[in-house]
């Protein structure tokens, strides 16, 4: 009897405490509710829009970023809130524009977006930041085809500039973005004039870049600092354009079935007898994200040439190798004189397609007006990055721009639009075989293995991954 | 009799009593995401079926598995990976660990300073951890390619972009981090009965006799209750991997937990179907060790 007494007082006991636990954890989340209407609130007074201030008559779309950060720790990410705020605020008596920042960044919409197509659901809109959902989400049915508004609007298509082709797939086009990864290489002038060696804007061909190298090496100055990863896939990449047969090649992408092909082959021994073995073993990293030697070896003043895109004029900044010495430039190709740059668009505004025709045109509007010509040269001058669109004056903002940082990404920019050749970068060409390649470049370095190897290798996995 | 039965009925309630919500819990929890790992891996579920994996038939339902066996390299090298640092664990983690808890057992000078030393580790974050290792191992900054260089000079070992050495990059990032072990086994060693440990002094044993003839032999069930722990984070080992070499180099330091991430959400693809498969084949390893180990050591077994 007592037993079962304590075993009734036990369990009860028990039950209370859970209910209570439960109740505290209820509070919790009011809690963390109201901390979050206040960080709104805050918002409000910067102009963001929120729900409290959203009109029940007129449509609402809520966007979707990845700007969450303090101006303090990425001014661009202050800027960009701006100018979404700013589209809110212009289209008030139109529509709601709900403005949300993802304090978890491009990676964590991504996540969610996954999570949320696997209950059929999808943001009404959402930048990406190259974080590639269309796949999964066309495959969903869960987005909107923009080429119909792309192709009845000449100044919208012209805004959108390289995404247009580039994520053009099956004849849809899911995705327009309004920045780019734009990607030439830096050079340090200075080194170049120490060695005697012909800057890379004096280039003709692939065959002068082997030979400054050659005179830098001989000089005793490290050309470049490389690791297994980002780096020396953009030399690939840009190598990767020399003809028109390697350009051919490169782009089948993701649809490539056999590497086994002459110009890869030849891109894969220029990478390892001209590029990876003319540097030490301690100018190459193992790759990841948090490998960022080669950066500071070249702004340090240690290595001739850093492969990195546009964005990095923003390293130059008080830098020991002295940003009067830092130049930009674009990658020869063996066409005598012709030029080649990697201009990347991959995915960034997503729009669902399950909006009414008055959210719809609301999105269309907002990518447009993120497209436009004027915030493209308004992200350009504020040293954000590179846009698409091909009607910007890059001479205009040069006489603008005062900052040398800024005048060095202006001319950065400038150079990749100016390039005859554009093509999209190795990861957004070749996607998951992207890892694959990189992978082999410490066996072409320490010579554990040739390019036939690295061909089989790599077709090894395309089966495997079928 | 009928007594002592009775009590025995009142005691199993008492016991089903308190053992349901854990056992409803563990159902909710931790069954359903394991049976639907084992079904999704007769499944096709990709990027291209996301919200409904299809079945493959009966006549294909082991493709899924046929495939990782046969043709994925990289499913293959991270499970020779994973086999290979768990044996590492199992032959250095494992006996280093009772070595120090044998040594600090014995209460020399500074052994509570050695003990809070040798602990650190596992009490920072693996974050942390790979990004101490990130620098020791840099190729032109890190302490071990200096050390390389005094040795053989002008060798620029780069451990990390090394395939050969990449993997022993990755094994020393984890293997020597004991501590949590070593405090169960300490624990353990105090719990003996000292007037064991006099009367053996009494009969003429020395360190070497107590330790080899007593303690060992008591500690047998705690030793492998420590093998089954550190077999176990061997075998699910992720965040070294994740965060000192991605995988690489050329997949190189692949581990099946790091595989089955990159196969279902580190890919465009997202091939969960695979990744499953993979976790099913994880799980099947867990169980079959955790089966040898409590047999070798016979855990369950009371002295």
């Amino acid at each position: 009897m007592k037993m079962k007494k304590l075993l009734a007082a036990t369990l009860s006991i028990v039950t209370v405490s859970s209910m209570i636990l439960a109740g505290c954890g209820k509070t919790e989340e009011t809690t963390q509710a109201t901390d979050t209407a206040t960080d709104t609130a805050a918002e409000t007074e910067t102009g963001e829009t929120t729900t409290e201030e959203v009109n029940g008559d007129l449509p609402t779309i809520t966007f979707t970023h990845g700007y969450y950060h303090d101006e303090s720790e990425w001014a661009a990410a202050g800027e960009m809130r701006a100018i979404y705020n700013e589209f809110a605020e212009l289209h008030k008596d139109e529509f709601n524009f709900v403005v949300q920042a993802d304090e978890t960044g491009a990676e964590g919409i991504y996540n969610t977006a996954l999570n949320d197509l696997s209950s059929g659901e999808f943001y009404d809109i959402a930048d990406f930041g190259g974080w590639d959902i269309v796949p999964v989400a066309s495959a969903s049915d869960a987005i909107l085809d923009l080429k119909p508004y792309l192709d009845e609007d000449a100044a919208f298509k012209e805004g959108a500039g390289v995404c247009y082709d580039q994520n053009l797939v099956d004849g849809k086009i899911y995705s327009v973005r309004e920045q780019i990864e734009a990607v030439g290489f830096w050079y340090n002038a200075a080194l170049f004039e120490k060695a005697g060696a012909d800057t890379p804007d004096q280039w003709s061909t692939w065959a002068d870049f082997d030979a400054a190298v050659d005179k830098l090496v001989a000089a005793d100055i490290m050309p470049f600092g490389l690791n297994a990863g980002w780096p020396t896939n953009i030399l690939t990449a840009g190598y990767s354009q020399r003809s028109s047969d390697a350009r051919a090649f490169y782009e089948t992408g993701r649809s490539v079935t056999d590497f086994d092909d002459a110009t890869f082959k030849d891109t894969l021994n220029f990478m390892q007898t001209n590029v990876l073995q003319k540097i030490d073993t301690a100018n190459f990293g193992p790759g990841g994200d948090d490998d960022e030697q080669y950066r500071t070896d070249f702004f340090d003043g240690n290595t001739a040439m850093l492969f990195n895109g546009v964005w990095d004029a923003g390293g130059a900044v008080d830098c020991a190798a002295g940003i009067d010495n830092i130049k930009p430039a674009n990658f020869p190709t063996d066409e005598a004189g012709k030029r080649a740059a990697l201009l990347s668009g991959g995915t960034g505004f997503v729009v669902s397609n399950k909006l009414d025709e008055a959210q719809t045109a609301a999105c269309i509007e907002f990518i447009k007006y993120m497209t436009s010509p004027e915030i493209a040269a308004r992200i350009i001058e504020k040293g954000i990055g590179m846009a698409p669109s091909t009607a910007v004056d890059y001479d205009a903002l040069l006489s603008k721009v005062s900052a040398p940082e800024a005048k060095l990404l202006v001319e950065a920019c400038q150079l990749c639009q100016k390039a005859d050749y554009q093509a999209l970068g190795l990861g957004n060409t070749f996607g998951d075989a992207e890892g694959e390649i990189q992978g082999k470049y410490a066996g072409l370095m320490d010579g554990s293995k040739t390019a036939d190897d690295v061909v089989k290798e790599l077709n090894d996995f395309l089966a495997a991954s079928e | 009799m009928k007594q002592h039965k009775k009590f025995l009925t009142r005691k199993n309630g008492f016991i089903c009593a308190f053992l349901a919500p854990g056992i409803l819990l563990f159902f909710i929890i931790y069954a359903y995401p394991l049976i639907n790992i084992f079904v999704t891996s007769f499944c096709k579920w990709n990027y291209k079926n996301f919200q409904a994996p299809e079945f493959l038939g009966w006549s294909h339902m082991f493709d899924n598995y046929i495939k990782i066996f046969t043709s994925d390299a990289n499913f293959k090298m991270a499970l020779i990976n994973t086999m290979k640092w768990v044996v590492l664990t199992l032959v250095i983690q494992v006996p280093f660990t009772l070595i120090v808890a044998l040594i600090l057992s014995k209460k020399p000078r500074g052994w509570k300073i050695t003990r809070n030393v040798f602990i650190i580790p596992n009490i920072i974050s693996t974050a942390a951890i790979g990004l101490i290792f990130l620098n020791i191992y840099n190729p032109s900054r890190g302490i071990v390619t200096e050390i390389m260089n005094q040795i053989r000079p002008g060798s620029n070992i780069s451990i990390l972009a090394n395939e050969k050495y990449a993997f022993w990059g990755v094994t020393f990032a984890f293997i020597f981090f004991g501590g949590s072990l070593c405090i169960l086994l300490l624990t353990q060693i105090f719990s003996i009965d000292q007037s064991l440990f006099e009367a053996a002094k009494v009969d003429g044993a020395n360190a070497w006799h107590i330790d080899t003839k007593i303690v060992l032999p008591l500690m047998r069930p705690m030793i492998g209750t420590v093998a089954v722990m550190a077999v176990n984070y061997a075998l699910l080992l992720y965040n070294e991997i994740a965060l000192i070499t991605g995988g690489g180099p050329d997949n190189a330091t692949f581990s099946l937990s790091y595989y089955i991430y990159r196969t279902a959400l580190g890919s465009t693809k997202l091939n969960f179907a695979r990744g499953n498969t993979a976790g099913v084949i994880q799980f099947i390893l867990g169980i079959v060790l955790v089966g040898l180990i409590n047999k070798a050591f016979r855990t369950n077994e009371a002295d």
